[in-house]
Formats: structure tokens, C-alpha cells, sequence
């Protein structure tokens, strides 16, 4: 008996053109014809469907995972921020207040710290094509970054790395999620990537956010060396700010 | 001509985003239809995991239909109604299978099992863990082809291939993965 789990690549893509409606009227009807007389033949087409079907249903059933995680947090959001009544939120502000103090008196930040945030804004993001259903996961991604879920989104993003290890607005966002973080050593990784790259559309910006990385390390000399090669419009005000030092 | 009904979208826009696996539309159904049938779950002896399982085999289940040609709308918001009406189905014959299981007899297992059913879920759970076995590169091509519809031209500029690099390698991605489903029936 012929086995009906080897077919040729010829035959895979006869069955796959019929099932697409891909096929000519004439073709298609020898081939229905066939199916009708030769059982092996009908069996295979059987499994071929079946086949592709499932890889569509696979892929559907992910998305609608996705689909119910992103409206879970949604609403997660929405119940905490619905959540702070009345005397939360007094003693949110004597909390504020304690912490004030606490900042103002015990860990007022570093002077490298004060002028990285005084310079420091996240890279606004991608805007995410709702429409397209390309790229889903690196989408997924922007949308907790934009979000300010910077460690969420590294997840996600580090997930595609090995599928598109040389892509540069990958990297860009990996450098500016660090940031966010203040994970020095692996936005500097990233960025660093970025500015290896000559065509990249984010190179220059990722000078910006290397020298910014580098302040935080107190590395000044490569902050300069940096900053000449960034087109930020605080670029002069961050130079001046660091030769005063 | 339908009436609109999520925000822009035509009872037509939607079939046809479902059918051809449109995430935009795919989402706006699924995020704006849920709360409703979890609150009916919730609100019927569930939990909200049993709400999620339930509502997205409603979900897989519209999409099948729509895709067979077996649903057409007829109003204007007829695919949240189909899709409420297939979820709270399942759901009602979920209370009624687990209370069954209390009280009726083995040997009274009622006479409409489907083995159709039963075998195509099989095979279906077969493919599932042959394709979640697939290298990523295969993973990709198979969802962006079969799923996502992009052409060959479009899948070989993402990986850096040439197109009949694409296509030979669709061919073996499918044969990896029908092989790995034959190793499962040993």
C-alpha cells in the first residue's frame, strides 16, 4: 500500500493552490475528479487540510491569548487607578510627603544623576499599526513601553532577538528600554549597535541616549565624544553642562 | 447595506476581517465581546478562567463558521450576537456535562457522541504540538503564509531569502512538521 505521508513538493503545492482557490477552473476540476477515483490521493489532500487548517487555528488561538492578556491589563489598570478612594488618598499624600523629606534629606541623587534627568526623556516609541497584523509581538511590545513597563517590554523584545538578531530598531528601543531602567551596561550594548550601524534612521538619536548613558556612568569624555556626533537640540546645553564639571 | 457598529466598522467589514484573519478587527471583537460574556460566566456559577476558555472556543468556533461560509449577518450587529449566543451555548452545556458527571451512570453516556468531533480535535491537538516543536524560522514562515497571508515576495525580504528560497523552505517547514505528527502515532 502506497503511504500516504510522503508527498512531493509538486503535489503539496497542487493541493495548497486548489485550497486557496488559487486553481483554474479546468485544473481544478481534474483534480476533483482524481480526488473522487484515487483514495491515496484523497487521503493525502485530507491531511494536507488539515494540516494547513491547523496552523491557521494554532496562530489565531495565540493571537486571541494576546488579545485577552492585553485587555486584562487594561483592565488591571483601570481597576487601580479607580481604586484610590478617599482616606487611600490621604494617606498617599502624608506618604509623599515622608518620602519627600526622606529624597530631599538621605538619597538626594548624585550630580550625574541630576543631569541625566534633567536631560533625560524616553524616546517617545513607535507608533503601533493597529491594522497590521505583522510584527504583532514587537507592537505588543511598544505598546508597554509606551506605557512606561520598560522591563515588560525588554521581555517581550529580547524574545524576537534570536529571529532578527541584526535588527536595528530592535536594538534601539532594547538601549531605550534599558535606559528607562537605568540598566546602563545593556543599553549601552544595544545602542551601541545602533551606532555601528551607518543607515540606521536611529543612529543619531542613539548617540543621544549613549551619551546620556555615559553620564550616568560618569564617563564624561565619551559623553562628549558622543554628544558631537548626536543632533539633539540640547546636545550644546549637556556639553556646556559637563565642562563645567 | 449593514449599519455600523464598533465604532467604524460595517456587520461586512467584520466578516470579512475574521476571515482573513485581520488582527485589528480581530481584536476590537474579541476585547469588545468578552466583558459581556464574562459577566454572564461570573454571574452562573464560573470563574474568569473558565470565562476566557469558554469565550474563545466560541471565538474559534465564529471564525470556522465564517470562513465555511456558514454565517451570514443579518443585522446589524449579528456577529456579537452569534458569537455571545455560541459562547453562552458552550457555556450552559459545560454547567450541564459537569453536573452529569455527579449524577448520571457510565453506562448512560448520551448516544449523540460525536467521534467526527473527537477525532478532528485529536488531530488538531497533534498538529499543535508538532508545530510548537518547530524550529522559530519555521514557526515565523508558517504563521506569516498561512495565517497572516503574506506573500512569498514579502516573507523572503524579512528572512533575507530569495523567493524560491521561501518557497523550498515553506515545503520543508510542512514536511518537518507532518513528520513530527507521524512520530506521535508511533
Amino acid at each position: 500500500m502506497k503511504n500516504t505521508d510522503s508527498i512531493s513538493q509538486e503535489e503539496f503545492e497542487r493541493f495548497e493552490r486548489y485550497l486557496f482557490g488559487a486553481m483554474r477552473p479546468d485544473e481544478q476540476l481534474v483534480l476533483e475528479k482524481e480526488l473522487a477515483e484515487n483514495k491515496v490521493l484523497s487521503a493525502q489532500f485530507k491531511k494536507v487540510e488539515a494540516v494547513l487548517n491547523g496552523i491557521e487555528e494554532i496562530a489565531l488561538r495565540e493571537n486571541l491569548d494576546a488579545f485577552h492578556q492585553e485587555w486584562n491589563e487594561n483592565r488591571q489598570t483601570g481597576k487601580k487607578s479607580h481604586k484610590i478612594g478617599f482616606p487611600l488618598s490621604i494617606a498617599a499624600s502624608f506618604l509623599l510627603l515622608v518620602g519627600f523629606f526622606t529624597w530631599l534629606f538621605l538619597m538626594r541623587p548624585d550630580a550625574n544623576e541630576q543631569l541625566f534627568t534633567s536631560h533625560y526623556q524616553a524616546d517617545p516609541g513607535l507608533v503601533t499599526a493597529m491594522g497590521s497584523s505583522e510584527e504583532y509581538a514587537f507592537d505588543r511590545g511598544m505598546v508597554d513601553y509606551k506605557r512606561g513597563e520598560f522591563a515588560a517590554a525588554i521581555q517581550r523584545w529580547e524574545a524576537l532577538l534570536s529571529e532578527k538578531p541584526g535588527n536595528d530598531t530592535l536594538h534601539y528601543f532594547l538601549g531605550a528600554a534599558h535606559l528607562g531602567l537605568k540598566n546602563t551596561a545593556p543599553a549601552k550594548m544595544y545602542l551601541d549597535r545602533v551606532t555601528a550601524q551607518e543607515s540606521s534612521a536611529f543612529r543619531e538619536d542613539a548617540f543621544w541616549y549613549l551619551a546620556l548613558v555615559n553620564v550616568l556612568d560618569k564617563d564624561y569624555e565619551k559623553a562628549l565624544l558622543n554628544l558631537k556626533k548626536s543632533n539633539h537640540p540640547e546636545k550644546e546645553d549637556l556639553i556646556k553642562q559637563i565642562k563645567e564639571k | 447595506m449593514q449599519k455600523y457598529t464598533f465604532q467604524h466598522f460595517t456587520q461586512e467589514e467584520l466578516l470579512e476581517g475574521v476571515k482573513n484573519n485581520d488582527s485589528k478587527i480581530l481584536r476590537w471583537i474579541y476585547q469588545d465581546q468578552f466583558p459581556k460574556l464574562e459577566k454572564y460566566v461570573l454571574a452562573n456559577k464560573g470563574g474568569e478562567q473558565q470565562a476566557k476558555d469558554i469565550f474563545q472556543e466560541a471565538f474559534v468556533a465564529l471564525w470556522k463558521n465564517a470562513k465555511a461560509g456558514k454565517f451570514k449577518p443579518e443585522n446589524g450587529t449579528a456577529i456579537q450576537g452569534y458569537l455571545y449566543q455560541i459562547a453562552k451555548n458552550k457555556w450552559f452545556d459545560t454547567l450541564r456535562s459537569s453536573k452529569n458527571k455527579k449524577t448520571v451512570p457510565l453506562e448512560n453516556i448520551p448516544e449523540t457522541w460525536d467521534e467526527e468531533t473527537e477525532t478532528r480535535e485529536s488531530n488538531f491537538e497533534q498538529i499543535e504540538i508538532s508545530f510548537k516543536n518547530l524550529g522559530g524560522n519555521c514557526k515565523e514562515l508558517l504563521t506569516r503564509f498561512y495565517y497572516k497571508k503574506e506573500s512569498m515576495a514579502i516573507i523572503a525580504r524579512a528572512f533575507d531569502w530569495t523567493e524560491a528560497t521561501a518557497r523550498n523552505n515553506k515545503y520543508r517547514c510542512i514536511q518537518r512538521l507532518r513528520e513530527n505528527i507521524v512520530h506521535q502515532k508511533i
